[in-house]
């Protein structure tokens, strides 16, 4: 039996649900914030969910603020206090979410009797807030929406919880509140965006997430997707639509039936295929290539592009009214990693664990501390990480702090970050790689009465010299080290390799979630088949890449952040 | 009266009126509205219509909170929505001593006109705040 507490001036909601919801146990009511907030005080009778009303009809003394010198004297008084009355169930929600975050509350309202457009908004945006689906209050319907909220409780929790890379200012956080009321309708989203910036994270890890949908996420890059493909990997095929196929093959939007389907890089749509997408939003149905079968799509859309959608409608090459139902008016564009210096610690702590989770530095970690007998984490959980360019006042022996000198700190914080997150979080992984790589290597020939033993084990300064080296290739401000140049050098001496037979490398191109997914299975191709030319020599291959015999354990280091297992690789040589 | 002021009054209509008029009565099965009235339905549309809003005010009948919200508003009623709730909750008061009296068999006979009323004064000043609203 769940326990609920009513806030409410009145009898009207107790007597109400006590008559129509038997199976609860309803508390006493809490007729103020003080009264309300010494029930939920006190630890022998947990709540698991509040009904609280708006408009409280109290005594003044009794209304929050309970300081209330702004309010003014007489005729304008008395108009002030009537306000706080209406509203006043919206302030001791406040309240409440400072002691209580997670706490269920129902809200009795509906959003058209709420006293502002602006309270409906926040109230939506925030989460365990819920407001009456009737306008006015349904016995059976407060009973459908009290069971699904408790339900909801007590499954484990998705990725909506999750920490996310939102940073403290305001800005920000209209962004989070919007997103998120977008996550939970229906309407599909634009994010804008330059590339890196986020636009997959937030679709997967957010708007999905918080969608309450319990379908899959599926997301699909259009630039990276041949033309000609495109119909059939979007609405799926039939067996003989034409030639080469050769069964049914269900489409991204069947795969995801009931969850979230991301498309990237919109503008890539062919105008065919934005027609046949309209359809779907209008209609909620589309055909598979080949077949006259309708199919239903129930899907949340969510579309991303760093190009000018109302440019491309003007220039013809996007549909007017395909974009007008993309709800244009919300569209988010999200900050550049330049744009949000004032969260930057905020953001690199963020990242800085988010690498740490990654198998390779999370193996580094572990051997890290192990070495250095700081506590290992539970079996299957990662080392915790902290980072900054402050010292930790005290250790609690489990978090690895990096360390990283004031003059890297800015240099991170000043850099101009291109390719924004997505490549602050490969040179934050590298970072972290390179710097453990060194350590853990090191520790086999650490002396007695070593200097760096006197240190504090779970500290670990990062080289300037490492933030420096993994910054220089991307400045392009550099002309020594244009990449441009650096570019158009490796391409003609690969040529000239290549037409002397010696390397001439084959690899397939196939589509993936990201620009990223699909650099890195090239990259991973042509390492192996390098591997194999090789024989397996490291230090041959750093010669052929570098033009370095002694590099061998960087492109070791690579092909273990790619995944590859060098040991089945030998394997598969020697058979 | 300005708009900004008559968007308050319905507002405060559909809260301490519209809200609470039909409060148990609405939540009660069918079979509860069938000859003769029950005990409970009784009982409900006494709590609804007598004491129709507790707080600051008192218990107040359904046509005390009318009165006290429209003594502003000029007569005749321009909004035809405040002309059908008006006449619904003069139906309500024509059933007054039936249900003071707790007359099962005046409240049966009265009981599709009563839940008609009940309905109109909801529906009515939903419909008219929704409207007020998106005007404003």
């Amino acid at each position: 039996m769940s326990s609920i507490l009513i806030i409410d001036d009145g009898d009207k909601y107790l007597d109400l649900c006590r008559r129509f919801l038997p199976e609860h146990q309803f508390l006493p009511p809490a007729r103020n914030y003080r009264e309300a907030a010494a029930v939920l005080g006190r630890t022998t009778t947990p709540v698991d969910l509040v009904l609280l009303d708006v408009h409280f009809d109290i005594p003044e003394q009794e209304l929050l603020p309970y300081e209330k010198s702004e309010i003014g004297s007489d005729g304008v008084r008395e108009s002030a206090l009537e306000r706080l009355r209406r509203s006043q169930g919206l302030r001791i929600l406040d309240r409440l979410r400072e002691s209580h975050p997670d706490l269920p509350v129902i809200v009795m309202t509906s959003r058209d009797d709420l006293p502002l457009e602006i309270d409906a908004e926040r109230l939506r945006a925030q989460d365990y807030t819920y407001l009456l689906d009737d306008e006015y209050l349904d016995a059976r319907g407060l009973k459908l929406q009290i069971e699904d909220i408790l339900a909801r409780r007590e499954r484990p929790s998705d990725n909506g919880d999750e920490p996310f890379y939102w940073g403290t200012s305001t800005e920000m956080m209209q962004l989070q509140r919007r997103l998120a009321i977008l996550a939970r309708g229906r309407l599909p989203v634009i994010l804008l965006g330059h590339t890196g910036t986020g636009k997959s994270l937030l679709a997967r890890e957010f708007i999905h997430a918080r969608s309450q949908r319990t379908g899959p996420f599926v997301a699909v890059d259009l630039s990276t997707m041949p033309h000609e493909l495109m119909a059939a990997h979007l609405f799926g095929v039939v067996k003989g639509a034409y030639t080469g196929a050769t069964s049914d093959r269900e489409g991204v939007m069947g795969r995801a039936h009931g969850g979230t389907l991301f498309l990237d890089e919109i503008a890539n749509l062919s105008l065919e295929l934005q027609k046949s997408l309209l359809l779907v939003l209008q209609e909620g149905r589309y055909h598979a290539v080949g077949s006259v079968e309708e199919r239903v799509a129930d899907i949340k859309l969510v579309v991303a592009t760093n190009e000018n959608l109302p440019r491309l409608v003007q220039q013809g090459r996007f549909r007017e009214d395909l974009y007008m139902r993309l709800n244009p008016a919300t569209a988010i564009t999200l900050p550049t990693l330049q744009e949000r210096r004032d969260d930057f610690q905020h953001l690199l702590l963020f990242f800085v664990r988010r690498v740490a989770r990654e198998p390779y530095n999370c193996d580094l970690l572990l051997q890290y501390a192990d070495q250095r007998n700081l506590e290992l984490p539970a079996d299957g959980q990662p080392v915790p990480v902290s980072v900054g360019h402050r010292l930790p006042e005290r250790s609690d022996g489990r978090t690895i702090h990096l360390l990283l000198h004031p003059s890297s700190f800015k240099l991170l914080r000043e850099f101009p970050w291109p390719g924004n997150f997505r490549q602050f979080e490969m040179v934050l992984s590298n970072l972290m790689t390179f710097t453990l790589v060194d350590l853990v290597d090191r520790a086999d020939r650490v002396e007695p009465g070593d200097p760096d033993q006197t240190r504090r084990a779970e500290v670990i300064p990062i080289l300037p010299r490492t933030v420096r080296e993994l910054l220089k290739p991307l400045d392009g401000n550099d002309p020594s080290l244009s990449t441009h140049e650096q570019g158009e050098t490796r391409v003609a001496d690969s040529a000239a390799r290549a037409s002397e037979g010696a390397f001439r490398l084959h690899v397939d191109v196939r589509p993936a979630g990201s620009l990223n997914a699909v650099s890195c299975e090239v990259e991973r191709q042509y390492l192996e088949q390098l591997f194999e030319l090789c024989d397996g020599d490291l230090s041959k291959m750093a010669e052929v890449l570098l033009d370095e015999r002694g590099g061998g354990r960087k492109v070791q280091l690579r092909m273990n952040q790619l995944g590859i297992k060098l040991r089945k690789l030998k394997r598969r040589g020697r058979s | 009266m300005s708009p900004s002021e008559l968007v308050e009054v319905v507002a405060a209509l559909k809260h301490d009126l519209g809200k609470y008029v039909a409060w148990r009565s609405a939540n009660m099965g069918e079979n509860a509205w069938r000859a003769p009235c029950s005990r409970e339905l009784i009982e409900a549309l006494r709590s609804d219509i007598l004491s129709t809003h507790s707080g600051m005010h008192a218990n107040e009948a359904a046509w005390d909170i009318w009165a006290r919200h429209t003594s502003g508003l000029p007569r005749p009623l321009e909004l035809p929505e405040l002309r059908a709730v008006e006449l619904a909750v003069s139906q309500l008061r024509d059933a007054e001593p039936a249900l003071r009296a707790s007359d099962g068999a005046e409240l049966a006979r009265r009981s599709d006109e009563l839940r008609s009323a009940l309905t109109t004064i909801r529906s009515e000043l939903a419909s008219l705040h929704r409207r007020l609203l998106e005007r404003r």
